[in-house]
C-alpha cells in the first residue's frame, strides 16, 4: 500500500515533470523554430534529465522468477539545482517495472572551509568506486556478483548525513565518514518476497540501526595519460539479526564489511576523444556476528576492464568471483561478462553482452542481454 | 561504541563549519584556467605577481577533459579561476569547482572569472536541439581565436585580479594596457599578413566549428564542416557532398585541429583538391605556439605555407 501511494506521487512528478519539460520545449520552437535564449524565470528551474534504459535478454533462465525477454528497465529522472550559494540539490527518481524509487536525493554543503564537503539525504553509499555510479551508467547490463550480494540489487543507498574532507597536501586524498540508516536490502513490503530474495551485508534489526561508513582514497597521475586511484573502506552496520534473553532483543548483532578498490585510468589527452582504457578491481570481505558462534566471513572481487578503440566503440570484460551470503552455502560463485558497445553520441548508447555464471550448486547459466541507454536534457559533467 | 562514532562524526561535521580559512603563505597569487590561452593572457596581465597554470592543455579538445581529481587540489588553492565560459567545459568545469572547496572560485565569488564577458558571441540564438549534434545553445564558445577578443579576455581577466587583489589594481591596470597596445599593433600586422598571403577573402572547409570568430577576423568564409554537426561523426553522404563543392568552388585550405584524426580530412582534401592544414586553435598546441601572440604567428605562418604551396597562391 505505502509502495503504492509512494509510486502514484512519483508518477505524477514524472508526467508533471515530463509535461513541463515539454510545454518549454514547444515554447522554445514556436513560429521561427529558432530556439530563444532562456529569460527570466526559466533561468531558475532546475536542470531536468532524463534517462531511459532499455533492455532484451535471452539465454538460461535458472531462477524461477525469471526476467522479461524485453524490458524497460528503468527511467531515471534527475533535477539538479543550486539552492544559494552555499548549497546544491541532487533528485534522482527511478521509475522501473517493480515501481518507483527515490534513487538519491540530496542536499550537498559545497563551500564549507577547511576543505570540507558535506552531503545530507539519500545517497549512493561511497563504498569503493563501484556503487556510487546509477544502474543506468554502469557499462554493464547487470551488477557484479559482488555488489549485488554484498550491497544490493541496486546498490548501498541508504539516508543520513555523509562529510568528506579534501587533505591541504599537494596530492590529492580523502577521507569520508558516512553515517547513516541501515538500508533494507530490497524495499519490499511484501514479507514473503522480501524473504525470498538473498540476504545483503547489512540489515537492519530496528528501524534505528545505524551503519556507519569511512573511506580514505587517493589519486595520482602516474603520466599525463596515465593516473590510479586507490581507496579503501569500511563499513560497519547491523546484519539484520539480535541476540535475545526472555524479555526479547537485548542487543542486534553487527557485520563488518572492509573493502579496496584500484582504479586504472589511460587516455591520452592528444587524441582524448579517440582511445581510453579503464581497469578496475574491487574486492570486499564481511564479517558477521554469529549467535553464539564464531565471526561469519564471506569475500568476493570483480575486476574488470573497459576499452575504447575507436571514437563510437569500447569492448570490456569483467570477472566476478563471490560467496554467497547467508545459509550454509560457502561455495564461491564465479562469472563473466563480455561486451561491445557503440556509442552514437555523447547521448546515447548500444551494448551487445554476454555472461556466463557457475552457480553455487554447481549449474551454469549463459545468458545475452542488449542494453541501450539514452540521456535528454542538459549536458551533464562528464563521468570520471 | 555507536554513540562514541556518532559524537566523532557530528564533531567533525561542528567543527568543519566553524574552522577558519587556511593561512595562505604564498605571495603570488595564484590563477587557475580552463585552457592555455587564457593562461598565457593571464600571464601578460598578472606579471610577476600571478603564478599561472592553465588545467587543459592547448593538444587537447577542450570540450572533453577530464575533471581529474588532482585538478581539485590545484583549484582548493586557487585564488582566482578563469574559464572560456559559453558551456565550452560544461562536460567537466562546473562539478571541479564545486568539489574544490574554495568558495571564492564558485560562480558570482570575487574569484571566478567568465572571460566571455562583454564577448560579440557568434551562432548565438539559433536552433539547439540534439539532433543539431552537440550544440552550444549560448553561443560558438571559440571566442578568443579573434585576436581582438583577447582584449576582452584581458579586461575580464584585469578585473578578477583586482577584486581578489584590490591593492594591485594600479598594477594590472598598466599591464593591460600595455598589452592592449601591444595586441592592437599585433592584430593590424596580422590582417595585413593574412591579406598578403591571400587567407582574406578565401574559402575555407574546417573540420569541427571553431574557426567562425578567425574567419571573421581575417575575412574569410568558411563554406562547409567536415563534420555537418558539432561532435558527430560525417555520414559518407555529406563526406561526399563537401568533396563535389571543394572542388566546385576551388576551396584552396582544409583547416583541421590537432586533436582529431587527420585520416578523414586528409581524405577529403586530396580528393577535394584542397591544402590540408592541421591548424593550432590555442597557444600550446603546437610547441612553437608558447603564448598568445606566437599563435597567431604561427597559424598564419602555417597558412602561408599551405596557401604559398598552392599554384598561384600567395607568397
Amino acid at each position: 500500500m505505502r509502495q503504492a501511494t509512494r509510486a502514484a506521487v512519483a508518477h505524477a512528478l514524472l508526467l508533471a515533470t515530463i509535461c513541463g519539460a515539454a510545454a518549454s520545449a514547444s515554447a522554445q520552437t514556436q513560429d521561427t523554430g529558432v530556439a530563444p535564449v532562456p529569460q527570466g524565470a526559466s533561468l531558475l528551474n532546475p536542470a531536468i534529465s532524463v534517462i531511459g534504459w532499455f533492455q532484451g535478454e535471452a539465454g538460461d533462465q535458472n531462477s524461477e522468477e525469471g526476467t522479461a525477454a524485453f524490458e524497460f528497465r528503468e527511467v531515471e529522472v534527475g533535477l539538479q539545482a543550486n539552492v544559494d550559494p552555499y548549497s546544491r540539490a541532487d533528485f534522482f527518481v527511478a521509475v522501473t517495472p517493480d515501481g518507483v524509487d527515490i534513487e538519491e536525493a540530496t542536499l550537498t554543503l559545497f563551500s564549507l572551509p577547511a576543505g570540507f564537503m558535506a552531503k545530507l539525504g539519500k545517497f549512493r553509499s561511497n563504498f569503493g568506486k563501484f556503487n556510487r555510479t546509477h544502474p543506468p551508467e554502469t557499462p554493464f547490463a547487470d551488477r557484479p556478483l559482488a555488489a549485488e550480494r554484498f550491497l544490493g540489487e541496486e546498490g548501498l543507498a541508504p539516508t543520513g548525513v555523509s562529510a568528506s574532507w579534501l587533505a591541504p597536501l599537494p596530492f590529492y586524498l580523502s577521507l569520508d565518514a558516512e553515517v547513516t540508516t541501515t538500508p533494507e536490502a530490497h524495499g519490499h513490503d511484501d514479507e514473503e518476497e522480501a524473504e525470498a530474495e538473498m540476504p545483503t551485508a547489512f540489515e537492519p534489526y530496528r528501524g534505528k540501526d545505524l551503519l556507519y561508513l569511512g573511506r580514505v582514497s587517493t589519486f595520482v597521475d602516474l603520466s599525463e595519460a596515465m593516473n590510479v586511484t586507490v581507496g579503501g573502506t569500511y563499513a560497519d552496520g547491523a546484519n539484520g539479526s539480535a541476540q535475545t534473553d526472555s524479555l526479547g532483543p537485548v542487543e542486534a548483532l553487527r557485520a563488518q564489511l572492509v573493502g579496496a578498490d584500484v582504479t586504472f585510468r589511460w587516455k591520452d589527452p592528444a587524441r582524448a576523444i579517440y582511445r581510453s582504457l579503464l581497469a578496475q578491481v574491487e574486492w570486499m570481505e564481511r564479517s558477521a556476528e554469529t549467535l553464539g558462534g564464531p565471526d561469519e566471513k564471506r569475500q568476493g572481487a570483480f575486476a574488470w576492464v573497459d576499452f575504447q578503440f575507436a571514437r563510437r566503440w569500447h569492448v570490456g570484460a569483467r570477472y566476478d568471483w563471490s560467496d554467497a551470503l547467508g545459509g550454509l552455502e560457502q561455495d564461491a560463485a564465479t562469472g563473466a561478462l563480455g561486451f561491445v558497445t557503440f556509442t552514437p553520441s555523447e547521448f546515447s548508447l548500444v551494448s551487445l553482452q554476454g555472461r556466463r555464471q557457475e552457480l553455487e550448486d554447481g549449474s551454469s547459466e549463459t545468458r545475452w542481454f542488449l542494453k541501450t541507454t539514452f540521456n535528454i536534457g542538459p549536458h551533464g559533467q562528464h563521468p570520471f | 561504541m555507536k554513540p562514541l562514532t556518532l559524537s566523532i562524526a557530528l564533531g567533525v561535521l561542528a567543527s568543519a563549519a566553524l574552522s577558519p580559512a587556511p593561512a595562505r603563505a604564498a605571495d603570488k597569487l595564484s590563477v587557475i584556467t580552463t585552457t592555455q590561452d587564457l593562461a598565457s593572457i593571464a600571464a601578460e596581465i598578472g606579471g610577476d605577481r600571478v603564478k599561472v597554470e592553465s588545467l587543459a592543455k592547448g593538444y587537447q579538445d577542450p570540450h572533453f577533459v577530464d575533471a581529474k581529481p588532482s585538478y581539485l587540489v590545484k583549484l582548493r588553492k586557487a585564488d582566482l579561476f578563469v574559464q572560456v565560459g559559453r558551456d565550452l567545459e560544461v562536460g567537466w568545469a562546473p562539478g571541479l569547482l564545486q568539489n574544490a572547496r574554495n568558495s571564492r572560485i564558485l560562480p558570482g565569488g570575487s574569484g571566478f572569472v567568465d572571460a566571455s564577458a562583454g564577448v560579440s558571441v557568434l551562432e548565438q540564438g539559433q536552433r539547439a536541439g540534439r539532433e543539431q549534434g552537440d550544440v552550444h545553445p549560448l553561443g560558438n564558445p571559440h571566442y578568443w581565436l579573434d585576436p581582438a577578443n583577447g582584449t576582452v579576455i584581458a579586461r575580464n581577466i584585469r578585473d578578477g585580479l583586482s577584486r581578489v587583489s584590490p591593492g594591485n589594481r594600479t598594477y594590472f591596470d598598466e599591464r593591460t594596457r600595455a598589452f592592449e597596445r601591444r595586441l592592437g599593433e599585433s592584430v593590424a600586422r596580422w590582417k595585413s599578413e593574412a591579406k598578403a598571403i591571400g587567407l582574406t577573402g578565401a574559402k575555407v572547409v574546417t573540420y569541427h566549428r571553431s574557426w567562425s570568430y578567425f574567419a571573421k577576423a581575417f575575412g574569410c568564409e568558411v563554406i562547409g564542416n567536415v563534420e555537418p554537426r558539432p561532435g558527430v561523426p560525417p555520414p559518407p553522404k555529406h563526406i561526399q557532398s563537401l568533396t563535389e563543392q571543394i572542388q566546385a568552388e576551388r576551396v584552396p585550405l582544409l583547416i583541421v585541429e590537432p586533436y582529431f584524426d587527420p585520416k578523414l580530412p586528409s581524405r577529403v582534401a586530396q580528393q577535394g583538391g584542397a591544402t590540408l592544414v592541421v591548424l593550432p586553435p590555442s597557444v600550446g598546441a603546437v610547441k612553437e605556439a608558447t603564448d598568445y601572440f606566437r599563435l597567431f604567428d604561427v597559424q598564419l605562418s602555417m597558412l602561408r605555407k599551405a596557401l604559398g604551396a598552392r599554384p598561384g597562391g600567395g607568397s
